[in-house]
């Protein structure tokens, strides 16, 4: 009785996130490949050797920045994990900042850098300034998401084992990690995905020698109007991403009960535990201070003019001189910004919850590994090729919606969606299954059970999530490029633009407008985080 | 956690979200349509509002918008691609139900192909006998304004005194460059930035350039020089002017940049210039010109043909240089004297019929790119 009512629910529920899904991403990018599709540019593309060299570059540069990545922001991730010390909420919520920020600006600054340190050599248009890169970006992702979920993982296995007599590494390797390994799992996949649809990254500090699929998509489709190319390429982006997404899904294998449901970080004691906080921010200094202190410098002290002072924030907010009917006010572009933001967090959060809630709840292995990869598609595909297939998707009532300003919110909640349900998953699989089936037999109803066991645990993974796509849609430059109306600009738009006018001036704009963006963001998720539980009032733990 | 404090959460950042949306709202509901109907309200009725389709980096001043929609009764809206090959991919993708019902900017490195697509209507806009005749290009499209894809130097990188007077302590410089041939000279090498074709308009143009001085057998050879000679090339004109020239506090002295480029560079300057640190090698230039024209799936095309006569009205034909920093095809508007001092017309550029450039671009690229980059 229960059991099959609570299946209705869950599977009316589940045609929401799909239907969103349907409705705002096949349908799109459907259409486009239908448009553009020849029989004849499929099996020349397909069969081209240059197409399975970029596929297979843009293939091993994501798994290779993957790994990159995790060797450089574990210790991070150890130290917000297991240690408590003073400074590590700005700590953490700075570290999002790299994530935000616009290509086209961290590409500038990063050239800066390796000019100053003399490494332009080495790293002038070459791979490695791409893996740098990446993992500049996506810093935040492993860091933020494995020392998430390792703050309330239940420690005392780790002490048993030590009681037992396992070495400090030992513990780690083969009591520790095991249990990280959701999160690992989680954190690399987003970081690939990210790393294989990398576009400003490629085309800037990667030059003209290295091509990715999305950057072959975009010199086909808007540079050479090559559209069947474009079709066959996007067809190829799709079915790889499909593979990986559901490889990814297959491998995480959630470890059920590890959840302490507290918070078990410990303040620092010994000097090696403080050594191992000041290794971390070492590396994390030096990866992602360098390129943005030199972007806060320029925003002073903008290359081709001379002293340094606050005239780029002035005239940022000023008039400028410029009297054109399509300036739009820099603040507005915060405001717009700000909006799209917000709404895009708020359908994220709420399709991404209901995504994991069902896919928690659903029994069949098969039916799992099935819908959750769906989900992450958006991540993986083209921006180009989603922004094309909204403009002949959506342009009939009742879903014209291709000039209106709510597109842009809804490809950025696309994006964000499975943020919000990977973290949410994470959490609700670490949940002890025993604590829910005390609470039944003590007559707690199903709603209960959501508010007063699920809710604590979760609601992290909620905040984790969200925090993330209120980054991505505040960074978030490609799809926005096409679809947000110029009266209504976004941030990165804006900064764009002004990098794209010769004078010190508007280069000094675009940067102040970066710090900006950069003190907004951390503004922002230092408020998400505070909405954090500190202590859960679950109560006693059943061993 | 009580329910309570997750429900606090939730109803503050809902809050939040109406109370920005509607700060929003106002800001940009705002004044232009206020000045407007300040006039009368029985105007805004019968409005038809007609859709301009350009790219981003479009710029019109709002003194000559705001005299036009109130003489003429129409509301002109302006939407944006990110730049003229995504615009035209666009349109060709949605001819039949175009998101737009005017198309402004399409230049000549892209126009036979949307000229192919047939995806105008025609017209002949008033005011096209100001045009000079070599712009026209049929009656399905107008000519806008023009710009000229030219190569720009670091003024102080080179001596503009005669190199033979030995006091002169600049004569250890390389004299100015005064044609595309210096950049292959070893006295230059190693100071030119140019960007790739494929991925960038003026990186184009100066390939087309380069092809119409040497000829189409020619260029190859050319460019395999420049090769020798050091050049680098970006991937777009953003990297190539910011990071590599020194304008951007680069090491590479000249760039392939536009002929407005030293008088942009005065104009959104911090401090005050008499003179543009940059300057234009006048033998160097392609003619970049673009167009305009009603898209064919447009159901308001008389409308639509009142824009395209503003196009070429005096008034916006004067505001050109100021906002988009390009010329004017209107012969009786005036040039601002900032680009009189600065960056004047340049007289003999080169350029090349768009027929030829549709047929043989995509092969010039490819071989470009073996030439230079592999």
């Amino acid at each position: 009785m229960g059991r099959n009512r609570s299946a209705l629910i869950y599977s009316a529920a589940a045609l929401i996130p799909l239907g969103f899904l349907g409705i705002f991403f096949a349908y799109p990018l459907g259409a486009i490949i239908h448009r553009s599709f020849s029989g004849q540019g499929l099996l020349n593309t397909w069969s081209a050797s240059s197409t399975w060299e970029i596929a297979w570059f843009t293939f091993w540069q994501a798994v290779a920045s993957t790994a990159l990545t995790f060797i450089l922001a574990l210790p991070m991730a150890y130290i917000l994990g297991r240690f408590k010390f003073p400074g590590q909420r700005i700590l953490s919520a700075l570290l999002i900042v790299p994530f935000v920020l616009p290509t086209v600006v961290v590409a500038s600054a990063m050239l800066a850098v390796q000019d100053r340190l003399g490494l332009a050599g080495i790293l002038h248009h070459s791979t490695w300034a791409i893996l740098i890169a990446h993992a500049f970006f996506n810093y935040a992702l492993v860091a933020r998401i494995v020392g998430s979920f390792w703050a309330q993982l239940d420690s005392r296995p780790e002490l048993a084992a030590r009681v037992l007599g396992a070495g400090k590494w030992q513990t780690f390797f083969r009591v520790t990690m095991p249990r990280l390994k959701p999160s690992f799992i989680s954190a690399a996949g987003l970081v690939f995905f990210f790393s294989f649809t990398s576009f400003g990254v490629i085309l800037i500090l990667g030059g003209p020698t290295k091509a990715t699929l999305d950057t072959e998509i975009w010199r086909f489709g808007a540079q050479r109007l090559e559209f069947d190319t474009a079709a066959a390429l996007t067809l190829l982006q799709i079915i790889v991403v499909a593979l990986m997404a559901y490889f990814n899904s297959w491998a995480t294998r959630h470890v059920p009960g590890t959840s302490a449901g507290v918070d078990t970080r410990v303040r620092p004691q010994k000097m090696h535990q403080w050594s191992w906080v000041g290794a971390a921010l070492l590396i994390s200094a030096g990866l992602l201070l360098a390129p943005m202190a030199i972007m806060v410098w320029e925003s002073f002290s903008p290359r081709g003019a001379g002293g340094a002072g606050f005239e780029s924030y002035r005239a940022l907010f000023g008039q400028s001189g410029r009297i054109s009917a399509l300036f739009v006010e820099p603040f507005e572009a915060i405001q717009n910004s700000l909006i799209y933001a917000l709404t895009a967090t708020g359908i994220a959060v709420a399709l991404g919850t209901i995504c994991a809630y069902i896919i928690f709840h659903q029994k069949q292995r098969s039916i799992r590994l099935f819908l959750e990869p769906l989900f992450f598609m958006p991540l993986g595909v083209s921006a180009l090729a989603l922004g094309f297939g909204y403009l002949i998707a959506l342009d009939e009532p009742p879903l014209d919606l291709r000039t209106s300003w709510i597109i842009v919110p809804l490809a950025h909640s696309l994006l964000g969606l499975p943020f919000v349900m990977r973290a949410v998953l994470s959490h609700l699989h670490s949940i002890d299954e025993r604590l829910r089936w005390s609470a039944r037999v003590l007559g707690a109803s199903s709603a209960q059970i959501i508010a007063r066991i699920d809710l604590p645990v979760i609601f992290r993974g909620v905040l984790t999530g969200a925090g993330f796509v209120f980054a991505i849609s505040l960074g978030e430059f490609g799809a926005a490029s096409f679809l947000a109306r110029p009266d209504r600009p976004t941030i990165p738009l804006t900064i764009y633009n002004l990098l794209s006018t010769p004078g010190s001036l508007s280069f000094g704009q675009a940067m102040a407008l970066s710090v900006i963006l950069m003190l907004l963001i951390t503004v922002v998720v230092l408020a998400i985080d505070g909405l954090r539980p500190r202590k859960s009032d679950i109560g006693i733990q059943i061993l | 956690m009580n329910v309570s404090k997750l429900a606090s959460t939730v109803s503050a950042f809902l809050i939040l979200l109406i109370l920005t949306i509607s700060c929003g709202n106002e800001n940009t509901g705002a004044s232009k349509n206020e000045a407007i109907d300040s006039n009368g309200a029985t105007k805004a009725a019968s409005r038809e509002t007609i859709r301009v389709i350009t790219y981003d980096s479009f710029s019109i001043s709002e003194e000559v918008l705001d005299s036009f929609e109130a003489s003429q009764n129409i509301k002109v809206e302006i939407l944006t691609s990110p730049d003229t090959g995504s615009m035209v991919a666009q349109l060709i993708l949605t001819r039949d139900n175009p998101i737009a019902d005017v198309v402004f900017g399409i230049d000549n490195t892209f126009l036979q192909r949307a000229l192919d697509e047939e995806i105008f209507l025609s017209y002949t806009p008033e005011g096209l006998e100001n045009v000079e005749p070599e712009f026209l290009a049929g009656s399905f499209v107008t000519p806008v304004q023009y710009g000229d894809v030219c190569i720009n130097y670091w003024r102080s990188s080179f001596s503009e005194g005669n190199p033979n007077t030995s006091s002169n302590p600049e004569s250890t410089k390389p004299p100015v460059p005064s044609s595309i041939e210096d950049l292959a000279n070893p006295l230059y090498k190693n100071q030119f930035v140019t960007q790739n074709p494929e991925t960038s308009s003026p990186g184009l143009a100066f390939l087309l350039a380069t092809i119409a001085k040497y000829g189409e057998d020619g260029w190859q050879n050319y460019w395999r020089l420049l090769r020798q000679n050091g050049v680098s090339v970006s991937s777009g004109w953003t990297e190539a002017y910011y990071t590599e020239f020194r304008a951007g506090g680069g090491d590479r002295a000249i760039v392939t940049s536009y002929a407005s480029s030293p008088a942009a560079g005065v104009y959104y300057s911090e401090s005050e210039l008499e003179t543009s640190p940059t300057a234009v090698i006048k033998d160097s230039c392609f003619r970049q010109v673009e167009y305009a024209g009603i898209l064919a799936g447009t159901n308001k095309p008389d409308a639509a043909q009142k824009v395209m006569d503003l196009f070429l009205s005096k008034s916006f034909q004067e505001a050109v240089p100021l906002s988009m920093f390009v010329y004017p095809v209107n012969q009786q508007a005036e040039l601002p004297q900032l680009f009189i001092d600065h960056s004047p017309v340049i007289q003999n550029p080169v350029s090349l019929p768009p027929e030829l450039i549709a047929e043989k671009r995509d092969d010039w690229t490819r071989q470009w790119v073996e030439i230079v980059l592999r």
